[in-house]
């Protein structure tokens, strides 16, 4: 799942925490695919967490991209978690620059996509260059707003990285936040527990 | 925020390598020229191996020039923060002589972003 956090209008009474917590608790829908058998529709309290900051730069030039891949497998970045029993909430901003990303999921699968045939990313069509993109003020590298859900054999994560037109080159630096959440599953849990769990989508759930 | 003072005895000298996760932003650089053997032209390169790309798979060590100032025999140049806030370095600092000088003195002073 991806999600994003806008900046809030008004706050009111105590704030809670950004990234998931011990005694959280979090529900996988049941869309997610049976090859996910350990979260495929369960249910979890967070048992502990632990935080793990990553730095991620990349210089590029101009009108260019790269495809940064954040799973296990061959020339991927390693952010994905092993255990079965692990989630990785990823907190993700970046350093200000002339760049974007945008994520697809598996790789050539949009995550960003609106109703019209068509209108898809493409950083290769000035037309649709900017189409679900996130800039570096969207997710400030000191406040960051991007949260990312993997768990062990999720499909790679691609983040796609342009350097817009403009300059010659540009660093793109990814501030990475991997809060590591052990978890236990709850095989029957009350409806309060429901209703205060985050629910985890799958990706197909936000391609509608 | 460091800063370091060099003779141009070489070219080029390599005030700051590359720091991985932001850019070096200079916020002054002064050339004392005032000992120098004939006006000079100093260059502030950014040198750096940009990471593979869709369209350049196998990249090269690149050098670019970002800012060239003339000094004169005897002379001073003095760029203060405010002139130089757009300057953003990528990779390494540093600074090219158009003659090598031990009499011309570069001094930088720079932040990180």
């Amino acid at each position: 799942m991806i999600q994003y956090l806008p900046t809030p209008e008004a706050t009111v009474g105590a704030t809670l925490p950004k990234l998931l917590q011990k005694g959280f608790f979090v529900k996988f829908t049941d869309e997610w695919p049976d090859t996910l058998p350990h979260v495929k529709g369960k249910f979890f309290r967070v048992a502990r967490v632990n935080q793990v900051n990553q730095d991620l730069p990349y210089i590029l030039p101009s009108n260019d991209f790269r495809d940064v891949d954040f799973s296990n497998q061959t020339g991927g970045v390693n952010l994905y978690p092993e255990g079965s029993r692990t989630l990785y909430e990823v907190a993700l901003g970046f350093k200000p620059g002339n760049y974007q990303v945008q994520f697809y999921i598996p790789a050539g699968e949009f995550v960003s996509r609106l109703e019209q045939a068509g209108m898809v990313p493409d950083v290769t069509v000035a037309a649709r260059r900017y189409l679900g993109a996130f800039k570096p003020e969207d997710s400030p590298y000191e406040d960051k707003r991007i949260l990312l859900y993997f768990v062990k054999d999720l499909e790679p994560m691609i983040l796609r990285t342009f350097v817009d037109t403009g300059c010659d080159y540009e660093k793109a630096v990814f501030g990475v936040t991997v809060n590591k959440c052990y978890l236990d599953e709850m095989k029957t849990p009350t409806a309060d527990q429901l209703a205060r769990s985050k629910e985890i989508l799958y990706y197909s759930q936000l391609r509608w | 925020m460091p800063s370091l003072a060099q003779t141009m005895a070489a070219t080029p000298c390599v005030f700051a390598t590359e720091k991985l996760n932001a850019k070096i932003v200079p916020t002054q650089i002064i050339v004392d020229n005032e000992a120098g053997g004939a006006q000079r032209v100093i260059t502030i390169q950014d040198v750096f191996t940009p990471a593979a790309s869709n369209g350049v798979p196998g990249p090269v060590l690149t050098t670019v020039d970002r800012l060239i100032i003339t000094v004169d025999n005897a002379g001073w140049a003095t760029i203060a923060a405010e002139a130089l806030k757009e300057l953003e370095i990528l990779g390494q600092l540093q600074v090219a002589i158009d003659g090598i000088d031990a009499g011309t003195i570069v001094t930088i002073s720079w932040g990180f972003q």
